[in-house]
């Protein structure tokens, strides 16, 4: 099933349906780019370019053979690939929507075969996952309180339902402090990790490369960035001027033309807070390898939001289609989110550890100075600039980055006094 | 030596023996090309016709149900029996279009499918027309689901109505843990 198809140019060529019929199975659909009815879709090239040469799918047979081989398998083939066995279809809610690949390879392979079969056994056939993805989309929305009234409808109809899938957030292990910042426990790691970048990452730099890391302990982290209102708390002045007529002064928007020094400072007044003392609590900014396990969300992904590139909607606040149309730079293509310039904290799908705006809206910093990882070959320091503490690595990436960073490279190294709107 | 050549002999005289019993009123489905792997697609595709054929509502004859589908060993027949002596009677002319004739192979159905699918599925005649009842295009009542597939070389995003799944969710116990989504849902979607 491919639905609506556009050329390179983004013109409109076809549009392929899939509609439910009376005897459970589904029929298929092409329109053409005028609407009307036709037989067998178009094709696309390697390249994703139109190929009139090549077959396109028939609607009366291709569709079929993958969507409803749960239902129409009477090969009885004794040769045929062992059966795995079932998984329950919710057995765990997935935090993020993920990835769906299937490449050419598996068609014929053993595992797209296995796949599909356990997949079907449970569901409507391979469109079966789009029930969990729904309770993962109404459960995640809750959580950003962006649930729409008939979002909201849903959500109440389906809890009763499904009340282990959608788990309100009181339920996560938090606490709040006095100054209003909520903080999640992010638990030690069962066992040893992998801190840094694999070279085939594109953002790989030579003294990044990825070495064992052993973290005993765990850690409560910010489930937001500090917003505005939270940094005048401490620095009533605090002021960020307009970027380019883009508001980043919001109470709700992250606080950003920070630099080390007034982020320290910051935590340095939290610690002195005698609310904050009485209840035994020590603040301190995270390590980069801290901050690189929080990101990936126990489950080692790639990016906060998952494996998946480009990233999904609601992944992050970047610079996207419309923040390149007004500021004539590079942007992420195909990647639309509401914002500008900073947005509200909060307002993106969190990462499994309820850690939001890991990816985008501004990048964080670490308390890590600028350092080679271990076993670094001599002479790779990525950059001009040398090693040492006058700098601080900042992890993350921004409103304004057009490539997200994944979780395991940093963002960049700025000097310890630096202020830019992007931290 | 000797003994293991009788044993084998026997076996071969009695899986002959089996194959000379298909009854003359069961058609032979032949899937060219069939491998270990593949032959799941190709059945699935054959029944799928087959099935659209028969009718596509809920009282129409199930193709999975009935005896209507015959099997043995790795073999697949129909048994005309088990349908309608209307749609026997177009069976056998599909099968006849191509030698043998008592053989019905999944290019025969194919071609013949081909002509009369929109015919037998009735979809919207028009685009226009879908978009009237199922206004799939920017609506946050449908959920957005991005699948990046090689299949099609580009990024997809598909879309189905939220309320369909939800429909499907609320049921999925009384149908014995499957979802199975209502009669009319759409799926649909875009390519970027």
């Amino acid at each position: 099933m491919r639905a609506e198809s556009f050329d390179k140019k983004g013109v409109f060529i076809e549009a392929e349906v899939l509609r439910k019929r009376g005897d459970s199975f589904w029929d298929f659909s092409i329109y053409d780019r005028n609407g009307a009815l036709i037989p067998v879709s178009v094709a696309f090239n390697d390249d994703g370019e139109v190929a009139p040469e090549l077959p396109g799918f028939k609607a009366a047979q291709d569709c079929a053979s993958c969507h409803r081989i749960d239902r129409l398998d009477l090969s009885g083939d004794p040769e045929a690939p062992a059966r795995v066995p079932v998984r329950a279809f919710f057995h765990k809610l997935p935090a993020r929507v993920p990835q769906i690949h299937l490449g050419p390879e598996y068609y014929d392979h053993m595992a797209f075969t296995e796949l599909t079969e356990s997949n079907a056994k449970q569901k409507d056939g391979v469109f079966g996952v789009y029930g969990s993805l729904l309770l993962s989309e109404l459960a995640g929305r809750k959580r950003l309180a962006s649930l729409t009234d008939k979002d909201k409808a849903r959500y109440n109809l389906l809890r009763p339902y499904y009340p282990e899938l959608l788990t309100p957030l009181d339920r996560i292990d938090s606490l709040t402090n006095s100054i209003g910042m909520r903080l999640v426990r992010i638990p030690p790691p069962a066992r040893k990790i992998t801190i840094g970048s694999h070279i085939s990452d594109p953002q790989h730099q030579p003294d990044e490369q990825s070495h064992p890391l052993y973290l005993r302990q765990g850690f409560f982290m910010a489930m937001h960035k500090q917003t505005n209102a939270e940094f005048r708390k401490f620095r009533p002045g605090h002021h960020v001027a307009p970027y380019r007529g883009l508001k980043l002064d919001g109470d709700d928007q992250p606080a950003v033309n920070v630099s080390y020094g007034d982020a320290q400072a910051f935590v340095d007044w939290l610690n002195q807070l005698p609310a904050e003392r009485a209840a035994g609590r020590t603040y301190r900014l995270p390590t980069e390898e801290e901050w690189e396990y929080a990101a990936q969300g126990g489950d080692g992904r790639r990016f906060p939001w998952g494996d998946q590139w480009p990233p999904p909607e609601g992944a992050g606040n970047f610079a996207d289609e419309a923040s390149g149309a007004q500021f004539k730079w590079e942007y992420l293509h195909g990647y639309r989110d509401p914002y500008l310039g900073t947005s509200p904290v909060g307002k993106f799908f969190p990462n499994p550890y309820f850690l939001y705006d890991m990816a985008g809206n501004a990048y964080e910093w670490t308390s890590s100075y600028y350092k080679p990882y271990p076993g670094a070959p001599k002479g790779s320091a990525a950059g001009t600039k040398p090693y040492g503490s006058q700098w601080r690595v900042l992890r993350g990436s921004s409103w304004a980055d057009e490539l997200p960073r994944s979780c395991a490279v940093r963002s960049g190294i700025l000097s310890r006094l630096k202020r830019v709107c992007h931290s | 030596m000797s003994l293991m050549g009788h044993f084998r002999f026997a076996a071969t005289l009695l899986f002959g023996g089996m194959l000379a019993a298909v009854p003359t009123n069961w058609l032979h489905i032949a899937l060219a090309g069939r491998t270990v792997h593949n032959s799941h697609y190709l059945a699935a595709s054959f029944l799928y016709q087959l099935q659209t054929l028969l009718g596509t509502d809920a009282s129409s004859p199930q193709v999975m149900q009935g005896r209507i589908i015959r099997r043995q060993g790795k073999e697949l027949y129909i048994d005309l029996d088990q349908v309608p002596p209307e749609r026997a009677a177009v069976l056998r002319q599909i099968a006849a279009q191509q030698q043998p004739a008592g053989e019905i192979s999944l290019d025969e159905m194919g071609a013949y499918m081909a002509k009369r699918y929109y015919q037998l599925t009735r979809p919207y005649p028009t685009l226009q027309a879908l978009l009237r009842d199922h206004p799939y295009r920017d609506n946050p009542n449908w959920l957005t689901v991005p699948v990046d597939s090689e299949t099609f070389h580009r990024l997809r995003v598909l879309r189905i109505n939220k309320d369909r799944i939800a429909d499907a969710l609320i049921s999925y116990f009384d149908n014995n843990d499957r979802l199975i989504y209502p009669k009319g849902t759409v799926i649909a979607g875009r390519i970027l």
